[in-house]
């Protein structure tokens, strides 16, 4: 078999499955020949040692179902995919917004402001509990948006660029797992001691009608 | 050697020429069917399966006098691939020379 006939029937078999970006396969095989010809090697050797075309065909054609698959990909992606990706930077943006409000509070009662009248009052020494709580959200926040983000931008990429529905691989530190863990610990904790010391400090089980929180 | 040794073994080897530098396709066959007995025809689907993957991309390189030459880039999920298979290899080869060993008592 020649150079040309090898070429040509790996075309027509290739074309025959649908197989997509033909030309891309044969720049490999045109390569390959071009540098056993330098080596001094016939055509026919190179030929041979290249392997069966119809087998080379069929290593090609094995993700035929990946094919058929294409068009529901297609119709996946922008009817599902996209709106669904929209709606998670969407979520994005609050997780993030959320975590600077979070970090906003822990500061405005740490240097005791009373710059907003909308602020909820909350007596000296407790105040410390809050401070706590709302940092321990604004690091569980951060580290969703971590979490949040690496799964978007690996789904973006699969959607976007690869036009197949699933997620891709992803990847995130170990050091932002355990700031998820530790932090929501640290944030239902402050919860339960910042409702029991709010109540006994104010004693009321309604602690937030004592300190007038809803006028 | 296995059919099935060398077909398991494949993404991994390439991986592995890839995450190095860039490569040249012709070089890629070349070198893994020298050593490994696989007809290069083989290495090629891999390459393009690992293309459609997203493990690799590919760009036509001029060389002075000659015709363009296909060159192999590793991207970042290709990266992540080759750690995850090359982690896979290690445990593999653990289990197996534990095997081994203890078959030697």
């Amino acid at each position: 078999m020649t150079k040309i006939t090898f070429i040509e029937s790996l075309k027509q078999g290739l074309l025959k499955h649908h197989v997509h970006d033909i030309d891309d396969i044969l720049t490999d095989y045109e390569d390959y020949f071009n540098e056993q010809l330098n080596l001094g090697k016939s055509e026919e050797d190179i030929a041979k040692r290249l392997g069966d075309v119809k087998s080379i065909i069929k290593d090609y054609t094995n993700s035929k179902e990946q094919q058929h698959k294409k068009w529901f990909d297609l119709v996946a992606v922008g009817f599902i995919a996209m709106p669904l990706l929209i709606m998670l930077y969407g979520v994005l943006i609050v997780f993030a917004a959320t975590t600077l409000v979070m970090w906003a509070i822990g500061v405005y009662y740490l240097f005791q402001l009373d710059t907003f009248s909308f602020m909820p009052y909350i007596p000296m020494g407790v105040h410390v509990l809050y401070i706590i709580l709302s940092w321990a959200s604004a690091v569980l926040f951060f580290s969703l948006s971590v979490r949040l983000f690496s799964t978007t931008k690996s789904m973006t990429m699969q959607y976007l660029v690869k036009q197949s529905i699933r997620i891709g691989d992803y990847h995130i530190k170990p050091i932002y797992q355990k700031l998820l863990i530790y932090s929501s610990i640290v944030s239902v904790l402050m919860m339960i001691v910042g409702y029991v010391i709010s109540s006994i400090v104010a004693k009321d089980f309604q602690y937030w009608h004592a300190w007038n929180w809803f006028r | 050697m296995n059919i099935q040794y060398k077909k398991g073994i494949l993404d991994l080897l390439v991986l592995a020429m890839l995450q190095k530098k860039d490569q040249y396709g012709y070089d890629i066959s070349e070198s893994i069917s020298m050593k490994i007995e696989i007809s290069p025809g083989t290495i090629y689907p891999i390459l393009r399966k690992m293309k459609d993957d997203g493990f690799v991309t590919t760009y036509l390189s001029e060389v002075s006098g000659g015709p363009a030459r296909k060159y192999y880039h590793i991207t970042e999920l290709g990266i992540h691939q080759y750690q995850k298979l090359k982690q896979e290899w290690n445990e593999l080869k653990t289990i197996t020379s534990y095997f081994l060993e203890e078959n030697n008592d």
